[in-house]
């Protein structure tokens, strides 16, 4: 039942990024609410799809690559629509409803395979690690989001070039929207970095075991700070910060998930 | 009955021709139409790109004369004398059919100066409420104009007509919208006090932008609009602080060389903190200098820029015209069956009025001569009466089913002729006269 609602939910998300693109490219602001209405949708299915997973006999870890990916994709919704409830900000579901729907899909045909189930000894801590660093990976992929959206439409504006779509957000919410998610997100980012810490220390009595995961996740870690200090610290700009946002979230993809797929 | 639709427009007519038939007051000028015996309703729409007349007619070639003669005569200001042959090169006419597809390309503004505008639906809606005020619409007209409303809001609805603007000043606006979530937190710093900066600032103010600042060589000036406008009024000489102080700057002054170097832009970006700042430069020859573009975040746009943006986007409303025309035409082809769908009820009516009468007539001069009683009476009555209702109900029906299709016309044409319910001497006739049988 939870693998089924995971995949209703990834052909909601994918009906939303449908509904985005042909919105985005058409022009059509008759389609604006339809991609937010259909994430919604797809949230909440795979809200009740995690609810069954974790209410049977022995339930999977969260720690496991394919619920840590799909939980990123639905706090990453959960956050875009609350966004949308407070900024004038439809426009980014052509970036949000396909990353999502990816996230998803992944995360829904590697739970048809043999999962993980919780770590009997530091469930405490492992379940802290991955569901703070999922937030903060979902956090900052939205940001990233609104970062790439911006430079796009920045480019358009700057460059009085007929811009590739249509329905973009202004550039000062999608501004606000980077900023916002890339100080959330790196706080939970670095939170999820903390208690990641503290589970190896508590496994093997010693802080830093190193490993590729860690040390490439550090370094993304590192990016990141150095565009939420460029944003809050020297203010570098929108411009900026949108290149850097964007730039430290695809280098924590490569290093947590890209890593992790790989090992 | 027939539509007939007599007008000048932008098209075919100057403007001070347009302006010589312009009709001030719609009221009194509609009064004398309806008064005359051709005219059933009747409708003026006056604009200053158009001056048109439509009206419904049971003779089509009395009411032409007669509007020919109103337009002549009665619409222009009496200072002016008609010139007939200049109007007569002015002057369209379109008839049914092609008089209801012109005015729905009017309502939606398909036929307008500047395609899509929105104004043109307004005036035609405000023309209609004036026509149905002094009673010269009647039921076929409101329902032609209820569906130009309709056809109108299909067309900004379905296509692209009305979506980009294709004004100087419009554009600068959406470009605003572009760069800022609102503008209702926004300054804007206007540089000059001639008629551009007035036009650009009717249209900020209309976005909803909050705070102007009006900055002139001539300070009287700059005062005077800024009054009118509810803004503060300064000389050229606080420009460095007001820049820094501003979200958008509108430039359109005078003078030989930049009064905004990229120094001074550079120099407020920095007090500025990187917050976007929106420069549109429509002076000629530039107010800003072109350089200043580089910096970042200054989004600065020059008059060229904009007018080549409103005319791109004229050029998308003008493709999105076909569309808008298949809109039209779907919607003139609704209209037109619905009119023939009124004109099958009379011919129904009278002849099932005609066959009643000849049933009727045909048994009375068959029983006068034999005795019947009552209830051998009452059964013939009701066996004539299946009879001409069974032969009646398949061409009834199907008259009554294909009344909406384009051949429901043609059959309902052929249903006058076979049954000659247009011979006023055929068996049957007197009962047209009679009136209807509840």
């Amino acid at each position: 039942m939870g693998l089924l609602l995971h995949q209703l939910a990834s052909t909601a998300y994918l009906l939303a990024a449908i509904i985005a693109a042909l919105g985005f490219a058409m022009r059509w602001r008759l389609l604006g609410s339809a991609p937010v209405v259909a994430l919604g949708l797809g949230a909440t299915l795979q809200f009740f799809g995690f609810w069954q997973l974790h209410t049977i006999d022995s339930p999977p870890s969260m720690a496991s690559l394919p619920l840590a990916v799909s939980f990123m994709g639905w706090v990453g919704t959960m956050i875009y629509l609350v966004f949308v409830t407070q900024l004038r900000i439809r426009g980014l579901a052509v970036i949000v409803a396909p990353a999502v729907f990816v996230a998803c899909f992944t995360g829904s045909l590697l739970l048809e395979g043999p999962l993980e189930t919780a770590e009997p000894l530091h469930p405490v801590w492992s379940h802290l690690h991955v569901l703070l660093s999922s937030c903060g990976l979902a956090t900052l992929g939205v940001s990233a989001a609104a970062g790439l959206l911006y430079i796009v439409h920045h480019r358009a504006i700057k460059m009085k070039r007929k811009k590739l779509g249509g329905g973009y957000p202004s550039l000062e919410t999608l501004d606000r929207v980077n900023t916002i998610a890339l100080a959330l997100g790196f706080l939970l980012l670095t939170l999820g970095l903390v208690t990641g810490v503290l589970w190896v220390q508590a496994k093997t009595g010693n802080f830093w075991e190193g490993g590729l995961h860690a040390n490439a996740t550090l370094a993304a870690w590192l990016l990141n700070a150095v565009a939420a200090w460029g944003r809050f610290g020297v203010d570098v700009g929108a411009r900026r910060t949108a290149l850097l946002s964007a730039g430290g979230f695809a280098f924590l993809v490569l290093a947590v998930v890209g890593l992790g797929v790989a090992s | 009955m027939n539509l007939l639709l007599l007008g000048m427009s932008h098209r075919t007519a100057a403007l001070e021709l347009r302006e010589r038939y312009a009709v001030t007051d719609l009221g009194p000028a509609l009064e004398k139409l309806a008064a005359s015996q051709d005219v059933e309703e009747c409708l003026i729409l006056s604009t200053c790109n158009r001056v048109e007349v439509m009206v419904l007619t049971r003779s089509l070639e009395a009411a032409r004369l007669r509007v020919r003669s109103f337009v002549e005569r009665e619409l222009p200001a009496p200072q002016h004398g008609p010139d007939v042959r200049e109007l007569d090169a002015a002057l369209y006419e379109f008839t049914d059919g092609q008089a209801v597809r012109h005015l729905f390309r009017v309502a939606c503004s398909v036929d307008s100066m500047v395609i899509g505008e929105p104004q043109v639906l307004g005036q035609v809606k405000d023309a209609y409420r004036v026509a149905v005020a002094n009673g010269s619409c009647g039921p076929i007209l409101s329902r032609l104009y209820q569906r130009a409303f309709t056809t109108a809001k299909r067309v900004r609805n379905e296509t692209r007509i009305a979506e980009r603007p294709v004004s100087v000043a419009r554009v600068a606006v959406d470009l605003a919208r572009d760069i800022f979530e609102t503008l209702e937190d926004k300054a804007a710093l206007m540089i000059g006090a001639g008629e551009m900066i007035e036009l650009a600032l009717e249209q900020l103010r209309a976005a909803g932008l909050s705070t102007v600042r009006i900055a002139n060589r001539t300070p009287a000036r700059a005062a005077a609009l800024a009054s009118r406008f509810d803004a503060s009024a300064h000389g050229l000489d606080e420009l460095p602080e007001l820049v820094e102080r501003s979200d958008v700057v509108l430039t359109c002054i005078g003078g030989e060389g930049p009064i905004l170097s990229r120094d001074s832009l550079k120099s407020a970006m920095q007090k500025r903190r990187h917050r976007p700042l929106f420069v549109i430069d429509i002076g000629v020859p530039r107010n800003v200098a072109g350089d200043a573009a580089e910096l970042d975040p200054v989004y600065l746009y020059d008059l060229d820029d904009l007018s080549s943006m409103a005319e791109a986007n004229a050029e998308e409303r003008r493709r999105e015209v076909e569309q808008a025309e298949d809109i039209v035409l779907e919607e003139v082809q609704r209209f037109e069956g619905w009119l023939t769908a009124l004109g099958a009820v009379p011919t129904i009516r009278t002849l099932r009025a005609r066959a009643e009468a000849i049933r009727a007539a045909e048994l009375e001069r068959v029983v006068a001569g034999l005795e019947f009683d009552e209830s051998q009476r009452a059964g013939i009555e009701a066996l004539t009466r299946g009879i001409v209702n069974k032969l009646l109900h398949a061409p009834l029906s199907r008259l009554r089913q294909e009344v909406d299709r384009e051949e429901g016309l043609a059959h309902l044409e052929a249903a006058r002729v076979l049954f000659a319910l247009d011979d006023p001497r055929a068996p049957g006739a007197e009962a047209d006269d009679e009136p209807e049988d509840a």
